[in-house]
C-alpha cells in the first residue's frame, strides 16, 4: 500500500494545503478587522488549529473541549467526533494533517546533534488533557490550555499583537497593549521553549504535550487504519530510524504514539492495513 | 489486544459515537454552542 509514492512529499503537501492553508483561509479579515464568526466555526477540525487566528475559519477540537469545560456542558457532538474520526483514522490527523507537526518536522531537519526523548515523557500529554483542558477550565471556568498553547501563540497571539490593527467599529485597537500581561509572556516563553526543543528532537510537542494527540492515542489500538509486521522481519531498526516519532514499529506496531504517517512502509516487512480485523 | 476483543470495541464504539454525534446535532444544539470567540489570546 503506497509503496511507490514519495510519501514524505504528499505529506507535507497534504500538511500544507489542507491544515495550513484551507483551515486558515480567511483573507476578507484584512478589511473586517475581526475573526471569522459564520457557520463553518461551528465545526471543528481533527487536528490543532487556533480558532483566534486571524485567518482561521473552523475551530480547535480542544478549544472546543476546553470550552465546554469552562462552561460545564456536556459536548455530545464533540465526543462523538472524536469516537468516529478516532475509530476510523486513530493519529493520523496528526501525521497527515497536523500544521504544527509540519512545523516540528521541518524544524528537525535542521543539521546539529539530536537527541531522544525520555520515554516517560510521553505520559505528559495525558497529564495536560486531564489537568489544563479538562479540570482547571471545569474549576476556574478559564480556558487555561489556549492561554499556555504554544501554537495558539504563534499563529493568533503573535499576529494579533503585531498587527492590532483599528476596530472599525469602535475606531479603536483591537487589541488593548496595556491587558497583555504574565500569561502573554509565558506562552511566548512556552513557544520559544518548544521552538528551539523541535531543532533537537523529533516531534516534542506531539509526543509530549499534545492534548488533541493524547485523545487520538486511545483509539490508535483498535482504528481501522493500522500496521502490520511481517514474520520476516529481522528487527534491522529502520524503521525506528525513518520514524517521526521515534517508535520502534517492529517492536511496538500500532503504538498509541503512531501518526500514521506511513514512513515505516518503506520497509518491505511492514505494511498499512485498513480493515476491524 | 486481541482481533474479538477489537471489533466488539470498534463496533460499540462506533455506535456510541454516531448517536454521540446524532444527539448531539438534535438535542444539544452543540453546532450553535461552538461558535467560539477569540479571546484566548
Amino acid at each position: 500500500m503506497f509503496k511507490k509514492l514519495d510519501l514524505p512529499f504528499y505529506r507535507r503537501l497534504s500538511q500544507t494545503i489542507f491544515g495550513l492553508l484551507l483551515t486558515n483561509s480567511y483573507i476578507q479579515v484584512i478589511t473586517t478587522k475581526s475573526i471569522y464568526s459564520g457557520p463553518l466555526k461551528g465545526f471543528c477540525i481533527p487536528f490543532l488549529n487556533c480558532h483566534a487566528c486571524p485567518f482561521a475559519v473552523f475551530s480547535c477540537p480542544i478549544g472546543m473541549l476546553q470550552y465546554y469545560a469552562a462552561t460545564q456542558q456536556l459536548p455530545l457532538f464533540l465526543f462523538g467526533f472524536f469516537i468516529v474520526i478516532g475509530l476510523i483514522v486513530g493519529r493520523a490527523a496528526c501525521g497527515w494533517l497536523c500544521p504544527f507537526g509540519l512545523i516540528q518536522d521541518i524544524m528537525f531537519k535542521i543539521k546539529t546533534r539530536k537527541f531522544r526523548i525520555p520515554g516517560f515523557l510521553n505520559y505528559g500529554k495525558y497529564v495536560i488533557l486531564i489537568v489544563f483542558v479538562i479540570i482547571l477550565p471545569l474549576l476556574t471556568h478559564i480556558h487555561w490550555f489556549s492561554r499556555l498553547c504554544p501554537y495558539g501563540a504563534l499563529i493568533a497571539g503573535i499576529p494579533w499583537v503585531l498587527w492590532n490593527p483599528i476596530d472599525p467599529d469602535f475606531e479603536a485597537p483591537v487589541i488593548d497593549l496595556e491587558t497583555i500581561g504574565f500569561m502573554y509572556v509565558l506562552k511566548i516563553g512556552i513557544l520559544v521553549f518548544f521552538l528551539v526543543w523541535f531543532i533537537y528532537a523529533k516531534r516534542p510537542f506531539c509526543r509530549v504535550a499534545c492534548p488533541l494527540g493524547a485523545i487520538w492515542a486511545v483509539f490508535n489500538k483498535i482504528s481501522l487504519l493500522r500496521f502490520k509486521v511481517k514474520e520476516s522481519c529481522v528487527s534491522c531498526q529502520q524503521c525506528d530510524e525513518i520514524c517521526p516519532m521515534e517508535l520502534p514499529t517492529y517492536d511496538k506496531v500500532d503504538s498509541e504514539n503512531c501518526i500514521k504517517c506511513f514512513d515505516c512502509t518503506s520497509c518491505k516487512h511492514i505494511s498499512a492495513k485498513f480493515s476491524i480485523r | 489486544m486481541n482481533k474479538k476483543w477489537r471489533t466488539i470495541f470498534f463496533y460499540v464504539g462506533l455506535t456510541i459515537g454516531i448517536l454521540l454525534i446524532i444527539a448531539g446535532i438534535v438535542i444539544g444544539k452543540d453546532l450553535a454552542n461552538m461558535r467560539l470567540e477569540g479571546s484566548d489570546l
